[in-house]
């Protein structure tokens, strides 16, 4: 695990890039978009980690594969690949969108309601719990859990605000059973 | 009674206007990998090093090591329905354990549960496991005696109230009946004492909560108790839910004894814990903090300043060494740690000499500063002339033809090694010691056979009892010895009436 230094080394660098060439928002896309494909694809890490295939082929398997991407995010991914570091793009990945959030003073949030929130209710829940940690605005990701009951749960990074119906009942179980 | 619906609408009103939803807010993290009762979990960015944390089937788990993206943690219970992916949560608490008054009499786990079936400890109050030692100016220095109600050790290597004396010698050498012992004879020194077993077989515990039991000693006993089976976090934890409980009693101003039985095991508890936690292991693959681990317990037994209260916790630590290896990783650590040893020898305890205390190895470093006027007295010489005859005892075993002084002094020697054995739970009150040793130093044995010294000691003492209990009284009372000729007239009064068997 203590590889995720790697990782982000290679996230600050292209971090820097983009700041300097007033990319974030676009690159952080696009790197979102990597992560999806190397988590969907598990071939695609055995193909590039391949001992049979040169660099060149693989570096042209890239170009062509993410050729909608911009250069720069090719060149890491090309490096890294070059550099066996190919496991690492995926963590590189979330280590980047982590800097871009805390540039962006934006916070990746997971509410878990009995059913879909409405567009009103995302921009309250994110309006206020944005200001309780400190942050600008929330990136709502809604997930329904019918197992809650009612109320919604939060969670922001490692931390889960528990307001649903299953969590107090489950809490006042335990009070009583001491 | 009649119920007014109106009372019952106004309350519900109130609630409805003051109806908050709270909601709860938990710091979260994510199992990585779980085994040999360490979990690795990824998240739980802020929690504290030695942070209680709750798994999610309720078993709490102990924060220790702190690294990048992850915290090692040392599962505290039943860790089979712990999963990779499962949620651990942090309390935001430090480990504490329940104390006071309640403890006393019970036999409970490091964590304070009670394991004799007595039903549930009504405690109040608790304290943190892990707390800092008192500073300089807090302290005293030892002055009051800890009697063992062993003459040898009361004699030989004196315990003072706020010492911490190591004892340690092989397997089956007789550590833990020294410990026993002593505790047996606090029954009226107003003192509080905590049993601290760890490691060891649960049918042991038993029989030594038994024999405390027998003899009245439990009413003023705690046994904290990690058994063998338990997982080896419990076992490192015990010594320290000992202290802590000890110290409650000691900031209230009273005498504490604690006796660790043993830290060797304790030891290697934690040795099992930093392998498996990837901690570096060092010499006799120990952790780098193996001598902190012991240091940080044993600096908690302290003698308090009379502003304080002045209470005190004597600390009785064991350790057992392997083929009589004092030079071992740990007996060393724990020898420079401690205010002295008695060391217990196995050929010693086979010659039929028990307490197996080697006098010539037993040192007390501040003890004697704590031993009465009278035992000061009457014990002075004894460690010397100990020696002397153990040196002498092997040379004269080459020859038979010895002057009249070597032989005087060579019988002298057996007659204090006679006088300095002693049944197992039978303690002796320090004014009777004063009495015997009184009449060994001044040679007035050396006319007794030394088949029939034991049975003169224990005649003595009933005679003392029913014929001159003054001069007891009177050590009890002044501390000081009475008037020489007093004490030759009492022993000279009782020897005409004891026969020598043939």
């Amino acid at each position: 695990m203590s590889d995720l230094a790697v990782a982000k080394r290679y996230a600050v660098a292209l971090f820097q890039i983009a700041k300097e060439q007033n990319l974030l928002d676009q690159i952080e896309e696009e790197l979102r978009t990597v992560k999806e494909v190397f988590s969907n694809d598990t071939d695609l890490l055995g193909f590039l980690a391949h001992p049979k295939l040169t660099s060149d082929a693989k570096r042209d398997i890239i170009s062509s594969a993410f050729s909608s991407l911009s250069t720069y995010v090719q060149n890491t991914l090309k490096l890294m690949v070059e550099r066996h570091r190919s496991d690492m793009i995926a963590p590189m990945a979330d280590e980047f969108v982590e800097l871009a959030n805390e540039e962006k003073s934006v916070a990746d949030a997971t509410v878990y309601t009995v059913r879909p929130l409405t567009e009103a209710e995302t921009e309250a829940v994110s309006t206020s719990f944005a200001k309780k940690i400190g942050k600008k605005t929330l990136r709502i990701t809604n997930i329904t859990d019918s197992n809650l009951l009612g109320g919604i749960k939060l969670q922001i990074g490692n931390r889960i605000y528990d307001g649903s119906v299953s969590g107090k009942l489950d809490r006042l179980s335990k009070q009583l059973l001491g | 009674m009649s119920i007014k619906a109106e009372e019952i609408s106004a309350l519900i009103k109130k609630q409805i206007e003051n109806y908050q939803s709270e909601i709860k807010v938990s710091d979260v993290g994510t199992v990585i990998s779980v085994g040999d009762g360490i979990a690795r979990v990824h998240g739980l960015d802020n929690a504290m090093a030695g942070e209680l944390l709750e798994f999610s089937n309720g078993t709490m788990g102990l924060a220790q090591n702190l690294e990048e993206n992850n915290v090692g943690i040392v599962i505290l219970g039943p860790f089979r329905d712990i999963q990779e992916g499962s949620e651990v949560r942090r309390t935001g608490k430090i480990m504490e354990v329940p104390v006071g008054e309640e403890l006393i009499g019970r036999v409970v786990n490091p964590l304070g549960q009670p394991l004799d079936g007595l039903g549930p400890v009504n405690t109040t109050k608790t304290r943190p496991i892990e707390s800092l030692a008192t500073g300089v100016m807090d302290r005293k220095s030892v002055h009051e005696p800890l009697q063992t109600g062993i003459k040898a050790i009361d004699a030989l290597v004196p315990i003072g109230r706020g010492q911490r004396e190591l004892i340690i010698g092989d397997r089956q050498t007789g550590k833990t009946s020294v410990a026993i012992d002593t505790i047996l004879n606090q029954a009226d020194q107003d003192m509080i004492c905590i049993y601290v077993a760890i490691g060891q077989k649960e049918s042991t515990v038993r029989g030594t909560v038994e024999t405390l039991r027998k003899n009245g000693a439990l009413d003023y006993t705690i046994v904290v108790s990690a058994s063998a089976s338990q997982p080896s976090p419990m076992l490192y934890l015990a010594p320290y839910a000992g202290v802590s409980m000890a110290e409650e009693f000691m900031f209230n101003g009273k005498h504490v004894l604690i006796v660790y039985d043993d830290l060797s095991k304790q030891a290697s508890a934690y040795r099992e814990l930093s392998l498996l936690l990837r901690r570096p292991p060092g010499r006799e693959a120990f952790p780098g903090d193996v001598f902190y681990l012991h240091s940080r317990l044993l600096e908690r037994a302290a003698k308090l300043n009379d502003t304080l209260g002045a209470g005190s916790i004597t600390a009785l630590p064991f350790v057992e060494t392997q083929a009589g290896d004092i030079s071992a990783y740990i007996p060393t650590n724990v020898i420079s740690i401690t205010d002295g040893q008695i060391f217990l020898q196995s050929d010693l305890f086979f010659s039929g000499v028990r307490p197996a205390i080697n006098a010539g190895l037993s040192v007390s470093r501040v003890g004697g500063s704590a031993q009465i006027k009278a035992m000061k007295k009457v014990a002075g010489t004894l460690r010397l002339d100990l020696a002397a005859f153990r040196e002498l005892e092997a040379f004269a075993q080459f020859g038979s033809d010895l002057d009249k002084a070597t032989k005087a002094k060579l019988d002298r020697g057996v007659r204090t090694v006679e006088v300095l054995k002693q049944d197992l739970n039978k303690p002796i009150k320090v004014e009777k010691q004063v009495m015997i040793l009184f009449a060994l130093t001044k040679g007035h044995l050396d006319d007794i056979p030394v088949a029939d010294i034991r049975r003169f000691e224990e005649e003595y003492y009933v005679f003392l009892d029913k014929n001159h209990p003054e001069l007891l009284d009177h050590i009890r009372t002044t501390k000081g010895l009475p008037e020489d000729a007093d004490i030759v007239a009492a022993i000279n009064e009782f020897k005409k009436s004891f026969v020598i068997s043939e």
